[in-house]
């Protein structure tokens, strides 16, 4: 018994002795040269509102190719390093957030080389003026209304709607943009057509888009921060 | 030649000294035959406690004793030191090692109640040890003057300060002054260097003579039971007549117990490394998330989970009615018998005990009254919920997300556990109080009224009403005014108001 504890003590501190640095930077430099990764980023700082894969969750999916393909990247840096609109905080650590510089760009390459490869930009653009909100009113009574109900909210859609003054004060025209070209197809929804109930079978053109969002824009009260 | 010069040297000292038949006896005093691997606990706690010291002494060596330093100089040796990472680290895990031996060690001895007769002094002399290692390992967690630190002071003193009368006074006899600074470092190190090494060490000496004078105890056989009038007598025959010298027979025993714990301690300090410095001692830091070292977590639960009420009351008359308690544990029975299965209320009352100290240390570890601080951006919604949104709904869900409010509520589990899971709370609470709830706040939960704008209140609340478990309906007040649950627009009255 002795003897095998002694064995056993000598046995272990030889490892140890091979393995032990000579200071803790050292100790810690194997830990320290490995940065976080893209998705260990996303899984701390993002999958709270994007979802945990990248879609399903309350805000607009990221795991969507279309919009990766379509948002130039230094858009989508500038993004998530400042937010955007009422609910999309600034992440950089220079505007008060909590992650390095560096790290966000990664968050975004990372993004774009995985979830974005397969994607096709859209024709239509991804930012743009608005358009003429009454042209808008009625494309929206067209190709918005049978999902998202009449605007004055006396006929409800199957999803909900997106002209009640709330909603609207809490996202930004470039949200009700982006929601419309790109929809929300990983909960089976999408805005750039076929349309149900519509003989229009076809996506809307830009104009049109921007027609729409003025016509939101325009329901939008004028009180509180502007998103 | 070279033996017999040795032995003339030992002879000419011996002489001289008498140190060989002083210790010879000590060594080979008989002990019981059956004290086996019961009895290695007390060796191993008594060499943690000299790793301590000579850990300790290397430390002192290094270690900038200043509050400007301090923190700086463990960066310096963690770093610059050749090895002194390790050192720190064996400095630490043995402080946790010799409390836990401590710990193991009392119980067993309260177990086989070898605190009766006449071992009494010898318990107390161990319970005084007992709170030595505690404020040694806690004057320990002091010298690294960082968060950690800085918090438990500021603990400390918010209790001493509630004495009353003289609470002021005595806050300043522990801090070096009005507030924690360099005055407060001075003398804590003075205590963990100096006073508590100084105390124990006596205190060491006078257990172990204690121990010398009146024997170790047998192992406890029902039936065999203590007479003040008879045990030692009896006790001096048996160990005569059955017992073996402690060197060699029940020292190797301890010395193979102390060997592979020994080999268990550096194994953890070199795979874990040394504890903290955990970030500056600085108060303004808000993202401070201090906690204390694995001996006192239990306490940093209880005082966490004290009911308000009698909380000042507990704090100040529960440390001496246990510290008093545990002294006269051998004055209320020092006769009679001593094993455990004679001894019912001993080991149910040491399950009791073992039972709280595991369920509060586990608790300190999660402490779930502290916010989960990641969970805001870290813990989604569940997905299930997010197919059944609205777009208002979701901004809701999002303004839940982005105002912080998952590191205090979990929703079906996921996310902190301060404040009641959300999974169900459409279900139980209507519009109206939601409403309230989220403006006005209630029990722990801030006020959000000053913070939200009145839509983010709607988009919250309707996303709070979504919050229901399968088949339940949202919850209403019958007759009341109150939002209809499919409208986004101006309240009206529910259908069950009209009937």
């Amino acid at each position: 018994m002795m003897r095998a504890a002694c064995l056993l003590a000598g046995v272990a501190l030889i490892a140890a002795c091979g393995e032990v640095p000579l200071n803790k930077a050292g100790r810690d430099d194997a830990a320290a040269a490995v940065p976080p990764t893209w998705s260990a980023l996303y899984a701390t700082h993002c999958a709270g509102c994007h979802g945990a894969d990248g879609t399903l969750g309350p805000a607009r999916p990221m795991r969507d190719a279309a919009y990766l393909a379509t948002v130039p990247r230094n858009r989508l840096i500038e993004v998530v390093a400042a937010g955007q609109g009422v609910l999309m905080p600034a992440l950089a650590q220079s505007k008060g957030g909590a992650v390095p510089d560096a790290d966000l760009v990664r968050l975004v390459d990372g993004m774009l080389a995985e979830w974005g490869k397969s994607g096709k930009a859209l024709a239509v653009a991804w930012s743009g003026p608005l358009g003429d909100a009454s042209r808008g009113a009625t494309t929206y009574a067209t190709f918005c209304q049978t999902c998202h109900g009449a605007a004055d909210g006396r006929t409800p859609g199957t999803r909900g709607s997106v002209s009640d003054p709330n909603y609207l004060r809490l996202v930004s025209d470039q949200a009700l943009r982006s929601a419309i070209l790109f929809g929300r197809a990983d909960l089976g929804g999408t805005c750039n057509g076929p349309y149900p109930g519509q003989a229009t079978n076809r996506a809307l053109r830009a104009d049109e888009v921007s027609d729409v969002v003025a016509f939101l824009a325009a329901r939008r009260p004028s009180i509180g921060r502007k998103p | 030649m070279m033996l017999r010069w040795l032995r003339s040297i030992i002879g000419w000292t011996e002489e001289r000294s008498g140190a060989v038949a002083f210790v010879a006896p000590i060594m080979t005093h008989r002990v019981p035959r059956d004290a086996k691997w019961w009895y290695v606990f007390g060796s191993a706690t008594l060499m943690f406690f000299s790793i301590q010291l000579v850990s300790g002494v290397l430390l002192a060596t290094l270690y900038a004793p200043s509050a400007a330093d301090a923190y700086q100089s463990l960066i310096y040796i963690d770093n610059q030191v050749p090895l002194g990472w390790m050192l720190r680290a064996i400095h630490g895990w043995s402080s946790n090692a010799m409390v836990l031996m401590v710990v193991v060690h009392m119980s067993q001895v309260f177990l086989h109640a070898s605190f009766k007769y006449p071992r009494e002094l010898t318990w107390m002399v161990g319970v005084l040890l007992l709170f030595c290692t505690l404020a040694l390992a806690f004057t320990g967690q002091i010298m690294r003057w960082d968060q950690d630190a800085y918090w438990g002071l500021g603990i400390g003193a918010s209790i001493v300060d509630r004495v009353p009368v003289i609470g002021n006074t005595l806050r300043g006899i522990l801090l070096g002054g009005p507030y924690i600074g360099g005055a407060t470092l001075s003398r804590f190190f003075a205590l963990h260097v100096f006073v508590l090494p100084g105390i124990t060490i006596a205190l060491v000496g006078l257990h172990l003579a204690l121990i010398l004078k009146g024997g170790i105890s047998e192992m406890p056989k029902p039936g065999m039971v203590v007479d003040p009038a008879t045990y030692r007598k009896g006790y001096e025959e048996r160990v005569h007549r059955t017992g073996v010298p402690f060197w060699p027979d029940a020292a190797q025993r301890d010395m193979v117990f102390c060997g592979l714990a020994l080999i268990v301690l550096i194994g953890l300090a070199a795979f874990y490394g040394p504890f903290g410095p955990n970030g500056n001692p600085d108060p303004s830091n808000i993202d401070a998330n201090p906690r204390p070292d694995s001996a006192f977590l239990w306490i940093f639960a209880a005082l966490a989970l004290l009911p308000p009420q009698i909380e000042t009351f507990l704090l100040l008359a529960a440390p001496p009615v246990i510290v008093l308690f545990m002294l006269a544990i051998p004055l209320l029975s020092n006769r009679g018998e001593r094993a455990p299965t004679r001894r019912p209320l001993a080991v149910i009352a040491s399950l009791a005990v073992a039972v709280a100290l595991v369920s509060l240390t586990w608790l300190g570890v999660s402490s779930s009254w502290s916010p989960v601080m990641t969970a805001w951006t870290a813990t989604p919604a569940p997905v299930s919920l997010v197919k059944r949104l609205t777009p208002l709904q979701m901004q809701g869900a999002l303004v839940l997300q982005y105002q912080q409010c998952r590191n205090c509520h979990a929703i079906d589990g996921a996310g902190g556990e301060r404040g009641p899971d959300l999974v169900d709370v459409g279900s139980r609470l209507s519009w109206d109080q939601l409403v309230r709830q989220v403006q006005q706040g209630g029990g722990n939960m801030p006020a959000y009224g000053k913070t939200l704008s009145s839509a983010e209140t709607v988009a919250v609340v309707a996303f709070l009403q979504q919050c229901r478990v399968d088949g339940q309906p949202a919850a209403s007040i019958p007759g009341a005014l109150e939002r209809a649950r499919t409208s986004d627009l101006a309240p009206v009255a529910t259908p069950s108001a009209s009937e």
